[in-house]
């Protein structure tokens, strides 16, 4: 279905090092999963060196490789600690998946208002 | 409906006994003033909460109340949800917060709501009721620079399918379809936290991804 999809501003955290992103919520996916570049821009050249961990997607299995770092949310203010996961190739689009954002925060929609509301399950 | 109607309405009536009376002042830290059954928050004082929380849930009403926050916190510095009521009350909020005041059948009357901070949040939602509220900047902050003028340029993003920008402040530093050229640019630039998007071309638009 075209149109405007449900994403956040988000930013990870490795160390002293940060990068912003758009990432759209999917209640379909386990995991949150950016694309590798952005591992790249903060410091992680080879995301391999992660915690391997296959995932079942309708285009097939997947690899994708989790690290423990801090995300935050642009809209809710406090950085938290969470497993992220990347893909070894280009992906794009980033996900908000189930193990971290939905955990985490009470989240509902209203599509005719395009109006995304999150409140803090902690 | 008055207020003393909505009051006249409680479930529990045994319950609804003022539980924060007048000069009451709370704070500064981690100091958490919730009522998740029918009862009064009243307060000529003023709650300094850092953290949470002023709460009418549930059938609990807030009135004339001022509620100076700061700082950074989750969750609804004043929520009138399940039937809660908000009544003649103030709420400057400097800092972070999110979350919906009024929800579920929430009432709020003659409500200031005054957010200099970063907050999201959606007033009146789920049927809920908001009466000469006044809520300037009930939403103020909650992007970043980079993200507002992502969403200004929504349309203009056509023309960059399958290339990434760095975007920073109000400029798009770089546009290229090769990822390096931006990382390059993040280091010439020594940019701290770069605010990097990728343009779906329309194959990966229409794709499921996972």
């Amino acid at each position: 279905m075209a149109g405007v999809q449900p994403a956040s501003e988000v930013t990870l955290f490795n160390g002293a090092q940060s990068t912003a992103a758009v990432a759209v919520f999917d209640s379909g996916s386990l995991y949150t999963v950016f694309s590798r570049e952005y591992a790249q821009l903060i410091g992680i050249e080879d995301v391999t060196v992660g915690n391997r961990q296959g995932i079942n997607t309708l285009a097939g299995q997947r690899d994708i490789y989790l690290f423990d770092m801090d995300i935050q949310l642009r809209e809710t203010g406090p950085r938290f600690g969470a497993q992220i996961g990347f893909f070894a190739g280009h992906s794009a689009r980033n996900i908000l998946g189930r193990s971290v954002v939905f955990a985490a925060f009470e989240i509902g929609f209203r599509e005719s208002e395009q109006v995304l509301h999150l409140r803090s399950e902690t | 409906m008055s207020f003393q109607e909505q009051l006249a309405q409680c479930q529990k009536p045994t319950a609804c006994i003022p539980v924060f009376e007048v000069d009451f002042e709370v704070g500064p830290l981690g100091n958490q003033q919730a009522s998740q059954v029918p009862s009064i928050m009243k307060a000529a004082g003023r709650f300094s909460p850092v953290g949470l929380n002023v709460v009418a849930n549930y059938g609990g009403v807030v009135v004339n109340t001022v509620v100076p926050v700061s700082g950074n916190y989750f969750g609804v510095p004043v929520s009138s949800k399940y039937g809660g009521i908000v009544v003649n009350a103030e709420f400057p909020a400097s800092g972070h917060f999110f979350g919906a005041p009024i929800n579920y059948g929430g009432i709020v009357v003659n409500a200031e709501l005054l957010a200099g901070g970063n907050a999201i949040g959606a007033l009146g939602s789920s049927a809920g009721v908001v009466v000469n509220a006044e809520m300037p900047a009930i939403v103020a902050n909650a992007e970043s620079t980079e993200m507002g003028w992502l969403v200004r340029n929504a349309e203009e993003l056509g023309r960059h399918k399958g290339e990434w920008l760095l975007i920073q402040g109000e400029q798009m530093l770089v546009h290229s379809h090769d990822f390096a050229a931006v990382r390059a640019e993040v280091r010439e630039r020594q940019i701290n936290s770069p605010f990097v998007y990728y343009v779906p071309t329309d194959d990966e638009s229409n794709s499921v991804t996972i």
